[in-house]
């Protein structure tokens, strides 16, 4: 019982986890799929974004090129247009002379020291006459190409040039002595202005493109917007990429350090239209990362708090449906027991109300059946047992009539009669205490008369007191008991038993047979066989021989015989059963202690 | 600022130097000293410590009738170094010849546009000097053609006797010989109207004339930045905001 409810208990808490299981796991699944959906998405639409930025960066990256650009070459202008310049130019001496040119450059105003790294400046035949870097004066240089080319043409004119191992972007401009002219000797000097392509220009190109900005020339890093460390790292991963070598017009996607970049470049062209190297703009795409964490923190938080409330959920529903289950299990575990007064709750709604009220009508149907049966059962059992007192009285009264039938004739020996008159006697002798039995089964217990008894002489009285019968069916008994065998026991009461048994034994028998009584010790027992060469015992009653109201096959049997006998025997002290080893006929059996030693013999 | 104070000092005591060996030998008995302040009144200019810096005023002594003038011709020197002239303001008479040596390590171009005398002495290197003839009375202004911060003033006077103001406004005139003189006043930062209506006439009497404080005003005085050889703007006009760095 104890385990049942255990059991029951289990039960109930594996509907509940199960439904919470459920719910957490189909949430969890569907937060899953959208997690999952939302990461390519949201990583597609990013890398869609950065794409069209990038779109929108080149040309602004282009414009501040631009803008670059144009600034050095307004400056240049400037510078070859001032007055003081043109005069300098002017005078063969002076142009030559490097503290004047050091003077006037020095003189030409904030911009020139501010914006200018490189200042290059040849006379009017192409011939580098002055060439200052970073403000300190470069003695070696002679001869610049595009110089010669600028004073010829007269014209401005810029592209990147690598000078001393330093990437400039440089202006070249003509200091003319009358603008408009193209007389040969209209070319005073070349004024050069260069500006360096330094880690700061990449900054601001950076900044202002928020990107990343790296300067490759002569196929290496020249200079970056980077820290050195990511510089390094930004080297190894773009030399291997085919950005550093192709004229690469589309962005490129890399993924450096574990992060994803979008790079796209421009080329670094010289003054004769030759490769010098390139920019590399590297837009990273942790933006799109950094937003799918949030989203996946937010998605984290939203599996939280659906977990929770799966949890709440299912024990709410768990509670709704299994507590009136449980309510109704208990009902139905008390009717079970048999007791049908059990109220089952009815204060749930829904389907669980509508079984619970049926359930209660069944039960109050039930019991009214129940009452009805009992009430039938009663009477039926009532009409058994009186079958069976009339089946037992039955004898005794025919031994009194035949009795008082002879006595009525007259002429009669008065020995005759003496016999007769206390065969008679015994009979309703044997009646009283047959009812009294009676009265004893129906409360269940059995008030013995003890006595020291000889078995045999029990067994012969019995067998005398049945010799008409077996007699006449023409059945033949044999007793094999030892002689000196002695019981405690209630003579009359056993004496039933043992008659009992060989009625039954008779009536199997209508046909004739044998009826052998055997008797044999074990220890302090005796085991007194009584068997028949009778059909035997059908098997399908042999479980339920000793029961009441069992009978097999005997007109009028009543069955009550064979519970009266087990409970007299059981009263001794003793036990009665059916030997099944036997092949035919049939081996009742009883065992009974045998009674001490010395004790008076009554 | 103390520098060129100083320099201007060191200017003055050259002058003076140079003036007193020259002394005796035009010092006669009848000769007179003539001394004076100049006070400036208007002025935006300012020297050390907040003083009025009253140097560089030049006060002539223009002879009349039959004064007895004796020239004293001695050269002058104006420097081209780091890019100044020194001294900035030089009186001399009529017919003095002024060497201007350029002591920078490069070139210069000595030149001179105004009503004084007009010349351009070119582009020429370090170490090397080239004279002037001041032969046309007026005053001259000085500039260099490729350095557009340098000045200088030259003065050219028709009289020996004239003083140019130190620190204090203070200045003497010695060796006037006794006679009528018309004293006459320059000051670049005042007015021609103003500086004619200080001129006025003395008489120089032998032993000492005390002319007392000499008053001139600034106001309406506007600095304006003075043209080229070629009378051009030394700078072409730069859009300069548009290219200027953040």
């Amino acid at each position: 019982m104890v385990d049942s409810a255990k059991a029951q208990k289990s039960d109930y808490l594996t509907l509940r986890t199960k439904l919470f299981l459920s719910s957490a796991l189909l949430s969890s699944a569907i937060l899953i799929i959208a997690a999952w959906v939302i990461n390519n998405q949201v990583v597609a639409q990013a890398r869609q974004q950065v794409q069209a930025e990038v779109e929108t960066l080149l040309p602004l990256y282009d414009a501040i090129w631009d803008e670059q650009a144009r600034r050095l070459a307004a400056l240049g202008w400037t510078v070859a247009n001032s007055p003081i310049v043109k005069t300098v130019f002017g005078d063969p001496h002076a142009a030559r002379d490097r503290e004047t040119l050091r003077e006037m450059i020095a003189d030409a105003g904030p911009e020139l020291s501010e914006q200018v790294d490189l200042i290059l400046i040849s006379d009017g035949a192409g011939k580098i006459i002055y060439s200052e870097m970073q403000r300190a004066i470069v003695s070696e240089m002679t001869e610049f190409a595009p110089a010669r080319a600028v004073a010829l043409s007269q014209t401005q004119s810029q592209g990147i040039a690598l000078l001393g191992g330093k990437l400039f972007r440089l202006v070249l401009t003509p200091v003319l002595l009358h603008a408009g002219s193209s007389d040969t000797y209209n070319t005073l000097a070349v004024f050069g202005t260069g500006s360096e392509l330094d880690r700061e220009i990449a900054s601001e190109i950076g900044q202002r493109i928020h990107s990343d900005v790296i300067l490759f020339a002569a196929d290496r890093l020249y200079a970056s917007s980077l820290e050195s460390e990511a510089e390094a790292l930004a080297a190894r991963t773009i030399s291997s990429s085919e950005i550093s070598r192709a004229v690469a017009t589309r962005p490129v996607e890399l993924r450096m350090g574990g992060e994803l970049y979008l790079a796209f470049s421009r080329q670094l062209v010289g003054f004769e239209g030759q490769h010098l190297g390139q920019v590399v703009m590297l837009r990273s795409l942790a933006g799109a990362s950094i937003l799918f964490r949030r989203i996946s923190n937010l998605l984290l938080l939203l599996w939280t708090g659906s977990i929770a409330v799966a949890l709440a959920l299912s024990y709410l529903i768990a509670d709704r449906i299994t507590r009136p289950i449980e309510s109704l299990v208990a009902g139905a575990r008390e009717f079970g027991r048999g007791n049908y007064d059990c109220q089952i709750e009815l204060a749930a709604r829904g389907e669980i109300g509508h079984l619970a009220r049926a359930f209660d009508q069944m039960r109050q149907s039930l019991k009214q059946t129940q009452a009805a049966l009992l009430k039938s059962e009663r009477l039926a059992t009532l009409g058994q047992m009186a079958s069976s007192i009339i089946h037992d009285l039955r004898n005794p009264l025919a031994t009194i009539s035949t009795a008082a039938e002879v006595l009525s004739q007259d002429g009669l020996p008065p020995e005759r009669r003496r016999v007769l008159i206390e065969s008679q006697l015994r009979a309703s002798q044997r009646m009283n205490g047959m009812l009294k039995e009676l009265l004893e089964f129906s409360q269940g217990r059995y008030a013995l008369t003890l006595e020291r008894h000889s078995l045999p002489g029990l067994l012969r009285w019995v067998v005398q007191e049945l010799s008409a019968r077996t007699l006449r069916a023409g059945i033949r008994v044999e007793m094999l008991v030892p002689e000196d065998l002695f019981i405690t026991a209630d003579a009359e009461r056993l004496r039933r038993v043992f008659e009992n048994l060989l009625v039954n034994s008779i009536q199997a028998m209508p046909q004739g047979g044998t009826i052998t009584i055997r008797a044999a010790c074990y220890n302090d027992r005796v085991r007194v066989d009584v068997i028949d060469t009778g059909p035997g015992v059908p098997a399908q009653i042999r479980d339920c021989l000793f029961e009441p109201f069992v009978s097999f096959g005997k007109v009028g049997g009543t069955g009550l015989g064979l519970a009266i006998a087990r409970g007299i025997v059981e009263a001794h002290g003793g036990t009665m059963g059916l030997d099944t080893a036997v092949s035919s006929g049939a081996d009742f059996y009883l065992e009974l202690p045998l009674a001490a030693a010395g004790e008076k013999e009554a | 600022m103390w520098r060129n104070g100083l320099q201007l000092w060191l200017i003055l005591l050259a002058a003076g130097m140079l003036l007193i060996p020259a002394r005796p030998a035009v010092m006669q008995a009848g000769l007179s000293v003539v001394k004076g302040q100049v006070e400036l009144i208007n002025t935006k200019v300012k020297a050390r410590g907040g003083k009025v810096d009253r140097s560089g005023v030049v006060i002539w002594l223009e002879p009349l009738g039959n004064a007895q003038v004796r020239g004293r011709r001695a050269r002058q020197t104006i420097i081209q170094r780091h890019k100044r002239f020194t001294p900035h303001i030089t009186a001399v008479e009529l017919g003095t010849e002024i060497e201007f040596p350029n002591e920078d390590p490069f070139f210069h171009n000595v030149f001179s546009v105004y009503h004084g005398k007009r010349f351009d002495l070119g582009l020429y290197a370090s170490g090397e000097t080239r004279p002037v003839l001041f032969n046309r009375p007026g005053v001259s202004y000085i500039f260099c053609n490729i350095h557009p911060q340098m000045s200088a003033v030259v003065v050219t006077l028709n009289t020996p006797y004239f003083a140019i103001s130190d620190q204090n406004g203070d200045f003497t005139i010695k060796g006037v010989a006794e006679g009528h003189y018309r004293l006459r006043v320059w000051h670049k930062r005042t007015r021609p109207e103003e500086l004619e209506a200080r001129s006025r006439m003395i008489h120089v009497t032998p032993g000492s004339l005390e002319l007392g404080v000499i008053q001139l005003s600034e106001e309406g005085y506007i600095p304006q930045p003075h043209k080229n050889k070629y009378g051009e703007d030394y700078e072409l006009e730069r859009n300069k905001p548009l290219y200027r760095r953040p």
